[in-house]
């Protein structure tokens, strides 16, 4: 196909005598283009190829280019012969809300998987996207959106009062509907907005008003659909503008009227035809029937038939149109209606009768002859910003069209978005607006005129044939009037029930007709039923544009270790864990991971392991109060801690839930080390923020967190201190010296370190805490003496499996959202203390108290060998069944030989010896229930 | 072994050039008030009053520079790190505030030239962008980033070191696109 730049695919399409474009989304019925703008409901083209391929795209807004490919959506396999056209034989089966009707028998999840395959209309890229895309933030005094006449005074007027002003158009060019005529006005005040520093934004499209003035926009920065694009390009840009104020200058939308067959290709909107004549050189037909309710028509006639085309006649729904509306010449049909059209993929001419009040008032009716039927049946202002924005809207009915009932909260609309139909009254307005919000002084109302009279209701009444509403989705007025009988009368409602004003269109051109219908048909004032909730984004926009640069290694945030390349070079496998890139382990030539933990599990028991436990968090407790604040915030009194000292403590919330759990060690009389959870160290530091902000105001302390200065190198298992003292550790971190839960600070060659003796593993251990930037060396030095040793480097998997083996707990993957600290084997540790903490409270509530609660305990298979997987349901009977409980974690201990797992079992602490049934996935295992650790249950190791 | 090779590479492009300032060190002051014996011992030993809200400040002979971050927090940033410990033992004996050195855990990106407000509002929203004298803690390239402006046409970037890499990356695409267009 040929065409010319400048050319959109709709104008190129029509220039090439294209006129079925596509197919309706439930009947399959042949479509034409409807518009020349945003608001079409029909000529959706899937863009591209492969990565590059963009869905749904109007192929009325897309610019056409060398080598552009474009498909038509939901036809197969071709538009032209579309098997799903089939469904439209039983359209008379399928009215609004059918399936929620038919579908019940004997299961909808019978139908749902075709219904499935049958939804939808383009098809979105199965690669990944090949371009990228960027967000961008600014500002303004005065955001203008829309580069209309209106939209240009107002800018320039702002700027002319001193005003930072931006202002942003969907289109190529500005000018909105002048643009394509040469105007010179239009060309005056882009040259004056120029002049004046007004940021001008063309191929940007406003799609939404968010809080605080927060306007979004989508900026277009390459071309679509070309085969000629380099490797990878900036395809979109979103903006993000934080503007004072904004004027909505953002047109109209005509409204078509609604007549039997009126979705045939060939039936579009007038203005549409009109854009195509003047602005593309293309004729959408030859000889023209215009089917009026809107002075507008005349305009369009009148045009039309100056640039050559024939114009059979005007068939005007009104008695009475304007008569200086009226040109000489042209045949026009008053009080009239078309009653059917003719041809299926194209049309091939129509029929009138006389209507009044809506009905027919006559069995008689005329043929007319054309190819071509337009549609002009008045106007709907763009109000969608000022809806989004808070504004209200109020009905004009001889207009019959909403437009906004005053301004909305830092937002005015101006031009036909406001009513504003005449040139003049709608850029001397606009331009009284932009001075006025510039000087901060209150905004001019507008004032309503020059759309001209209009019937609200132009559907016909007792004729055959079905009167399409909204294009898109095939909803017809029978749709509605079934809905209104069916008592749906809120227009909410009746969106969702008919699918009217869904889709990529959003109704832009249905909404109004459908509204009026329910109206009508409940009797209901056009104002009393209201529009659909307006919500972004106005126009469909790309995932891309959304996402922006959060995409492939930058799709979220992840941190590394200080060592990172280190653990890389020593062939760490890693894995997320708690957004951290960590070493899962290190597996050997041809080792699963599995294998891998396996064997450095063994090794660090028998020997030693080297952990990197720098994500660990680490927070600082400073100020005269601190020890108190720490009693109040952890179930463990930390108080009476002698510096050098360290105690386990819960951290619960106010119901009493464990949230997270630690080592505060105490560094001097008012100063102490928290070591929190990996994953839990946001939320401690948050929650102490937070108790001391909003209910410990009087306690001064300060919390710091020090999580990415100090780096832990982690040292554990029998030879873990004769490992250390190799590599120039002080004597008097030595076990005999220093006692498990001790901290000392010492160093090493000069560089400061907080030494740690606690564990994990069951093993006697060392947490070094050292600045992060000597872990790396501190690593390398222990791994340098680790063959004498004969120890190993182990990842968290490791880790997993020695905790488990002690029964040590892991918060979130032992506990839920509901696990108290008695649950998990810690009620003596309350009882014995004396003084208040949060959550405390909470835990002499009768549902604290109750027996039947899950308790943490130890799972072993009976036979010795079948895994016992985490998810897994404990239960008397096959599922469905009421659960008992379930396994929290499990894995194959190294030290014992067979599975093991921890769960959380109903009455759990005094169920030991009882055999249970584990279901997973179709099979049962049983288990038995043990009391933990399963290994050193004396727990001599950790003390070397 | 270095931590991330590629981090030591300068980025730049017409009008903007970024590094990552190896040579500045970061430590924070807690207080319970913006008055009192620890302020006090601040400015003494800074020359320098603990900043306003918002505010960023440099002290003498451009040693020091003293950036607002919290109500109760105030960054210091020096070249080296013999400044930094003279001023933790200074600050070590006083209740009402402490000194904790964050050197390595915090790092600081050094953005220069007239495009970098362009690059900042790419990162962030408007808000992040500081203007000389100023502080703005936001969310830059979705992590949490102290941004400060001691200077026309140069922001200093202080992240948290875990994060670095993430929002050097972000930078780096940024960058290409700048040069490209």
């Amino acid at each position: 196909m040929r065409g010319f730049k400048g050319d959109t695919l709709a104008s190129a399409l029509l220039a090439n005598g294209v006129r079925l474009v596509g197919r309706s989304f439930k009947l399959h019925r042949p479509r034409g283009l409807w518009s020349c703008g945003l608001e079409e409901p029909s000529a959706l083209v899937d863009v591209g190829r492969g990565a590059r391929r963009t869905p749904n795209v109007r192929a009325t807004l897309l610019e056409i280019e060398e080598g552009l490919a474009a498909t038509s959506v939901n036809c197969w396999p071709s538009v032209g012969l579309d098997l799903g056209a089939l469904t439209g034989a039983f359209g008379a089966l399928l009215p609004a809300g059918f399936y929620y009707k038919t579908f019940k028998w004997p299961s909808w999840r019978w139908y749902e998987p075709t219904i499935r395959r049958m939804a939808g209309m383009g098809r979105a890229p199965t690669e990944p996207d090949a371009d990228h895309y960027e967000e961008v933030a600014a500002e303004a005094d005065v955001l203008v959106v829309g580069g209309g006449i209106a939209g240009l005074a107002a800018a320039v007027a702002a700027a002319r009062a001193g005003a930072h002003v931006r202002l942003l158009t969907r289109a190529a060019r500005f000018g909105g509907t002048l643009a394509w005529r040469g105007d010179a006005e239009v060309a005056g005040l882009v040259a004056a907005a120029r002049q004046l520093g007004v940021e001008l934004l063309p191929r940007t499209l406003a799609f939404g008003v968010y809080d605080h003035n927060l306007v979004c926009a989508c900026e277009s920065t390459s071309a679509e659909g070309s085969a000629d694009l380099p490797g990878c390009v900036l395809r979109e840009r979103l903006w993000k503008i934080r503007a004072r104020t904004v004027i909505a200058a953002a047109g109209a939308f005509e409204r078509p009227l609604v007549f039997p067959d009126n979705d045939r290709p060939g039936v579009m909107l007038a203005g549409a035809a009109l854009k195509y004549a003047l602005a593309y050189g293309v004729a959408c037909g030859r000889r023209i029937v215009v089917a009026a309710n809107s002075d507008s028509a005349y305009q369009v006639a009148e045009a039309l038939r100056a640039a050559g085309l024939e114009i059979v006649a005007v068939v005007d729904r009104r008695p009475d149109p304007s008569a200086a509306a009226v040109p000489g010449g042209l045949r026009v049909i008053r009080s009239a209606a078309l009653t059917t059209v003719r041809g299926g993929r194209a049309v091939r001419g129509c029929r009138v009768a006389s209507v009044a009040d809506g009905r027919l008032t006559s069995a008689s009716s005329e043929a007319l002859d054309c190819d071509l039927i337009l549609n002009a049946g008045g106007f709907v202002p763009a109000v969608h910003l000022h809806s989004q924005a808070g504004g209200k809207l109020r009905w004009l009915a001889r207009e019959a069209m909403f437009v906004p009932d005053g301004a909305a909260p830092a937002l005015v609309s101006v031009g036909a978005c406001a009513g504003v139909f005449m040139r003049e009254a709608a850029r001397d307005h606009a331009a009284a607006v932009g001075e006025a919000l510039a000087l901060g002084r209150p905004a001019p109302a507008a004032p309503p005129a020059g759309a001209g009279a209009a019937e609200a209701i132009t559907r016909v009444a007792g004729v055959a044939g079905k009167q399409f509403i909204d294009l898109q989705n095939d909803v017809a007025a029978q749709d509605v009037e079934l809905a209104a009988r069916e008592n749906y009368r809120s227009v909410e409602h009746l969106k969702r029930y008919t699918t009217t004003g869904m889709g990529t269109d959003q109704g832009k051109t249905s909404n109004v007709n459908a509204l009026l219908q329910l109206a009508e048909y409940t009797g209901q004032s056009p104002e009393e039923v209201g529009t659909t909730r307006f919500r972004p984004p106005f126009a469909p926009i790309t995932l891309g544009a959304i996402v922006g640069r959060r995409a492939g290694s930058l799709y979220r945030p992840l941190k590394d270790l200080p060592a990172h390349a280190w653990h890389a070079a020593q062939g760490a496998s890693f894995e997320i864990f708690g957004d951290w890139r960590r070493p899962a382990a290190y597996p050997l030539q041809g080792e699963s991971l599995e294998a891998a933990a396996q064997r450095e599990a063994g090794i660090v028991r028998q020997r030693a392991g080297l952990f990197d436990g720098s994500p660990l968090g680490k927070l600082e407790v400073f100020g005269p109060d601190a020890a108190r604040f720490l009693d109040l915030m952890y179930v463990g009194t930390m108080s009476t801690l002698a510096p050098g000292q360290a105690r386990y403590g819960l951290l619960l919330n106010e119901h009493g839930t464990l949230v997270d759990d630690g080592i505060v060690a105490r560094l001097g009389e008012q100063h102490y080390w928290v070591n929190t959870t990996t994953a839990g160290v946001d939320r401690t530091a948050a929650a102490f923020e937070e108790w001391l902000q909003c209910e410990f105001v009087n306690l001064k302390v300060l919390v710091t967190p020090v999580t990415s200065r100090w780096a832990n190198v982690t040292v554990a298992g029998p030879r873990a201190w004769q490992w250390l003292a190799a590599v120039g550790l002080e004597g008097a971190l030595a076990p005999g010296r220093m006692k498990h839960m001790t901290l000392r600070e010492s160093e090493l060659e000069g560089v400061p370190l907080r030494v740690l003796r606690a564990s994990f593993s069951g093993e006697l251990g060392y947490e070094v805490n050292l600045p992060a930037e000597h872990a790396g060396d501190l690593l390398g030095r222990l791994w340098e003496r680790a063959v004498e040793i004969g120890a190993v480097l182990y990842g968290i998997e490791a880790l997993q499996v020695m905790r488990i083996e002690k029964g040590y707990l892991h918060i979130g993957t032992d506990t839920d959202g509901t696990t108290l600290p008695d649950d998990v084997g810690f009620a003596r540790g309350i009882e014995r203390k004396t003084a208040q903490f949060v959550g405390r409270r909470s835990l002499s509530r009768p549902v604290a108290r109750d027996p039947q609660r899950l308790q943490l305990v130890g799972l072993k298979s009976v036979d010795g060998r079948t895994p016992l997987p985490v998810g897994a349901h404990i239960a008397a009977h096959p599922p469905p069944a009421e659960i008992d409980g379930r396994v929290t974690s499990s894995c194959f201990s190294p030290e014992l030989g067979y599975p093991i797992a921890l769960a959380l079992l109903r009455r759990g602490s005094q169920r030991s010896g009882e055999r249970v049934r584990v279901y997973h996935l179709g099979a049962m295992t049983e288990a038995e229930v043990v009391k933990t650790p399963f290994v050193d249950r004396e727990g001599r190791r950790v003390h070397g | 072994m270095d931590e991330w090779p590629q981090l030591h590479e300068d980025m730049s492009c017409s009008g903007l050039t970024v590094a990552v300032d190896a040579s500045l060190q970061v430590a924070t002051l807690r207080y319970f008030a913006h008055e009192g014996a620890f302020a006090e011992a601040v400015r003494e030993a800074t020359g320098l009053a603990l900043p306003q809200t918002l505010q960023a400040v440099e002290g003498p002979e451009a040693q020091l520079v003293l950036a607002w971050r919290s109500p109760t927090e105030t960054l210091v940033i020096g070249a080296g790190g013999a400044g930094l410990s003279q001023l933790a033992a200074r600050l070590a004996r006083f209740a009402d505030g402490c000194f904790v050195d964050l050197s390595g855990g915090l790092k600081v990106v050094r953005v220069s030239g007239e495009r970098g407000s362009d690059l900042l509002c790419r990162l962030g929203g408007t808000a992040s962008v500081p203007r000389p004298g100023e502080a703005r803690r936001s969310r830059l390239a979705d992590v949490a980033v102290l941004a400060l402006s001691v200077r026309e046409l140069e922001t200093l970037l202080v992240v948290d070191r875990a994060h670095l890499p993430h929002v050097l990356a972000w930078i780096r695409e940024t960058l290409l696109d700048f040069a490209a267009a």
